[in-house]
């Protein structure tokens, strides 16, 4: 069995490596599924489009590794991206990005460093771009830096929410949240998930998830096996979940639904 | 050295809740100290966890990999 978390043995750095020149010539706008170049006009997109590289993203890889330069902004295309507050204490899952969003957010804000890390942790693909190039489509759009912004904005939200789940939900809610939020992200039913690896996310210690798991799998909301979680009934995980999920799924769609 | 990995079954209600993962550890004495450590965690953490109250009756029932039960550690064990 793929061991998907264990601590300390992220791979480093390895997607900031030159890939050699897989530049996509005739990048269609409408083919990608990153939500974010979808929302472009087409005139920002033209902007960006010249410098975007496909890339892997490979399970446990650091896109962002703690206070070092961001060389790229990552349009996540599929997969999942966790944002961690990795400290010597500890680390625990604050954000979490998928083909709604883009990693290297400094990067938008006049930063290219950050104490937190970005790590993947489902498998996929994405679109990156040079953070020099970034800045000088930033500096051309003011529309670009509207709608990314926005973005950043969603975010802010989302973690602030994670604060809220984190400090008054219990284990199951938090579980409940963060399986309905992965699903968002993979768009399918069943999720490559391991105990230890929700245990970190949750920043709980990983035998206090099998309790958790078990209230939601007696409920019939997901079926849980090795490795895997498959959500059976969505509806009744929001109800597990309250209202530590929703709310900033809404404010995204005000902020970058379309209409 | 590959480590053996020890399961934190959960017995509740007289149900017993397989720990279909469990945890790679030096030794039975590792498993039972994670254990100790997680139940310390629950004592502290109740708005995580739920009141102990809710909990106190559970027993941890650690096993080996060819499911022979090495310890058992009730929930209370700390209370």
């Amino acid at each position: 069995m793929p061991n998907i978390s264990g601590a300390g043995d992220w791979e480093t750095v390895s997607a900031l490596a030159p890939r050699g020149s897989n530049a996509m010539p005739r990048l269609q706008q409408s083919g990608l599924r990153n939500r974010l170049l979808g929302a472009l006009t087409a005139e920002d997109f033209a902007l960006l489009a010249p410098h975007l590289e496909a890339m892997p993203m490979t399970i446990r890889e650091i896109l962002v590794a703690a206070d070092q330069p961001i060389a790229h902004a990552l349009f996540v295309e599929e997969g999942i991206v966790s944002l961690i507050a990795d400290t010597q204490g500890g680390r625990v899952e604050i954000g979490l990005i998928g083909y709604e969003g883009m990693v290297g957010v400094p990067l938008l804000l006049g930063t290219d460093r950050t104490p937190q890390v970005a790590v993947v942790q489902a498998d996929g693909t994405a679109l990156r771009i040079g953070a020099a190039e970034l800045g000088t489509a930033l500096a051309t759009s003011p529309v670009l830096r509207g709608v990314l912004g926005r973005y950043v904005q969603s975010l802010i939200v989302q973690v602030g929410h994670t604060v809220y789940a984190n400090a008054g939900s219990n284990i199951e809610a938090r579980l409940a949240r963060w399986i309905l939020m992965t699903q968002d992200r993979l768009r399918q039913d069943e999720l490559p998930l391991t105990h230890e690896f929700m245990a970190m996310m949750l920043g709980v210690r990983r035998p206090g998830v099998t309790t958790a798991l078990h209230i939601l799998e007696g409920a019939h909301h997901i079926q849980a096996k090795r490795g895997r979680i498959t959500v059976l009934d969505r509806e009744s995980l929001k109800v597990f979940a309250g209202d530590s999920y929703g709310p900033a799924e809404v404010e995204y769609e005000r902020l970058l639904g379309e209409g | 050295m590959i480590l053996p990995r020890f399961f934190l079954n959960i017995r509740r209600n007289g149900v017993l809740i397989r720990d279909e993962e469990g945890d790679v550890l030096p030794d039975s004495a590792a498993a039972r100290t994670l254990a100790l450590d997680t139940l310390r965690e629950m004592l502290r953490l109740p708005h995580i966890y739920g009141p102990p109250r809710a909990w106190r009756g559970n027993v941890f029932v650690i096993t080996d990999e060819a499911g022979t039960v090495v310890a058992e550690v009730p929930y209370d064990a700390l209370l």
